[in-house]
């Protein structure tokens, strides 16, 4: 390491040249200098290759973003509020300890999937999930049952109003589970899982699980749906 | 583009600003964290702050600088937040590793292995001098204090940095 004096604009005013931001002694020295002008092209094609298919899409990364403004907003008043209300705070810890301790109501193992209720998804309070589908170079955010066709990858889009310990993947109906995102404490917010699934030709059917680590352990164990996120999974038509 | 008027960014001033500055805001997310989860939080947690800083992008003398301030402090966040979590190699992220003519690739590379033990002041001088190239005199300008100051915490940063790389080269 070492602390040479740098003839080249600084990297954050080379970047901006690609944006238009550039001030004019950057974008001078760029005009004058074939090491940054190679750099900012570097840059400049990878911009447009992302501004070709961006991904998230503009308008999908917005209303992530948005939820997750609404999301951090409702948790600072529900701090606030909790400040305010010690008594009631206690009340409601004794609430979420009910519901957190409910007694698994599973049948046995060998017992088919104990489905999460009408409808094909849950939601549990204060998230919301959703299975972002790569198709052929496209995608499509789905909220209800999927059809997936050979060769689609799946990841899980996550909407917290609260931290919490998540953990997501998909639990095929022989009992196999791919992860989709390790056991992660995640904040308020939005999150994209870490990983994705590939199906090959063969699509099993099964749920996409999504829930609190404890909760998606017991439903891969018991077959119990019914305290996590599910969304089923079924082979498109041919 | 948005105008000096207090009022939060509309979505589609939302996304005309995602369309322009996410190839590069979201590389440097990836740079700085070293994981595409992460990288994707960061940049979310960066345009809700947007979302209400109007009046602060509008008075910008360049955009993009301002906004890497943003991305730079919510990757800090998260680094501190998730400090025990393992980061992926920088070689995993080819889209990051190609470095500005000025800076010292070698250095940055082991820098960006210690952001998640530094100080949010010393993670400021880090990136700064080791990211985007900045002399010494510059950051020390653009921070308020002096460059004996800024010497002595990139002295302490390189130390830390070459302790990491013996114990794990």
């Amino acid at each position: 390491m070492n602390d040479l004096p740098n003839h080249h604009p600084t990297g954050a005013r080379l970047d901006a040249v690609i944006t238009g931001d550039a001030d004019p002694h950057a974008a001078a020295h760029v005009a004058s200098c074939a090491e940054c002008a190679a750099y900012v092209e570097r840059l400049r094609q990878g911009a447009e290759s992302f501004a070709a298919a961006p991904r998230p899409s503009p308008e999908a990364f917005v209303q992530a973003v948005v939820r997750r403004r609404a999301a951090e907003g409702a948790r600072r008043a529900r701090s606030r509020w909790i400040g305010a209300t010690t008594s009631v705070l206690a009340l409601a810890a004794c609430v979420v300890i009910l519901v957190r301790a409910r007694p698994i109501t599973a049948p046995p193992n060998d017992v088919p999937v104990v489905a999460p209720g009408p409808g094909p998804i849950r939601f549990k309070g204060g998230s919301q999930v959703a299975v972002i589908v790569e198709r052929r170079g496209g995608q499509s955010r789905e909220m209800g049952a999927l059809s997936v066709a050979p060769g689609d990858r799946i990841r899980v889009e996550i909407a917290l109003d609260h931290d919490d310990d998540v953990e997501a993947g998909v639990l095929a109906d022989d009992g196999t589970w791919v992860a989709l995102q390790p056991a992660t404490h995640f904040g308020a917010g939005t999150h994209f899982s870490a990983g994705a699934v590939a199906f090959d030709q063969h699509v099993n059917e099964g749920w996409v699980v999504v829930g609190p680590p404890d909760a998606v352990a017991r439903a891969r164990a018991t077959r119990d749906l019914s305290s996590v996120h599910a969304i089923r999974i079924h082979p498109a038509a041919p | 583009m948005p105008t000096d008027d207090g009022a939060d960014l509309t979505n589609e001033e939302l996304a005309e600003l995602y369309r322009r500055y996410a190839f590069l805001l979201r590389r440097r997310c990836r740079m700085l964290l070293r994981d595409e989860a992460l990288a994707e939080d960061a940049l979310q947690t960066a345009f809700v702050k947007i979302i209400e800083s109007r009046a602060a992008l509008a008075r910008a003398d360049n955009r993009l600088a301002w906004m890497y301030r943003v991305v730079d402090r919510s990757s800090f966040d998260l680094l501190r937040r998730r400090r025990v979590r393992r980061a992926e190699p920088i070689d995993q992220h080819s889209d990051t590793t190609a470095a500005a003519p000025g800076v010292d690739l070698e250095a940055r590379n082991a820098v960006l292995r210690v952001l998640s033990e530094l100080t949010e002041s010393e993670y400021k001088v880090a990136v700064l001098a080791y990211v985007d190239g900045v002399p010494q005199t510059e950051i020390a300008s653009a921070l308020g204090l002096s460059r004996p100051t800024i010497w002595k915490r990139l002295l302490s940063i390189r130390e830390r940095a070459a302790r990491l790389l013996e114990v794990t080269p």
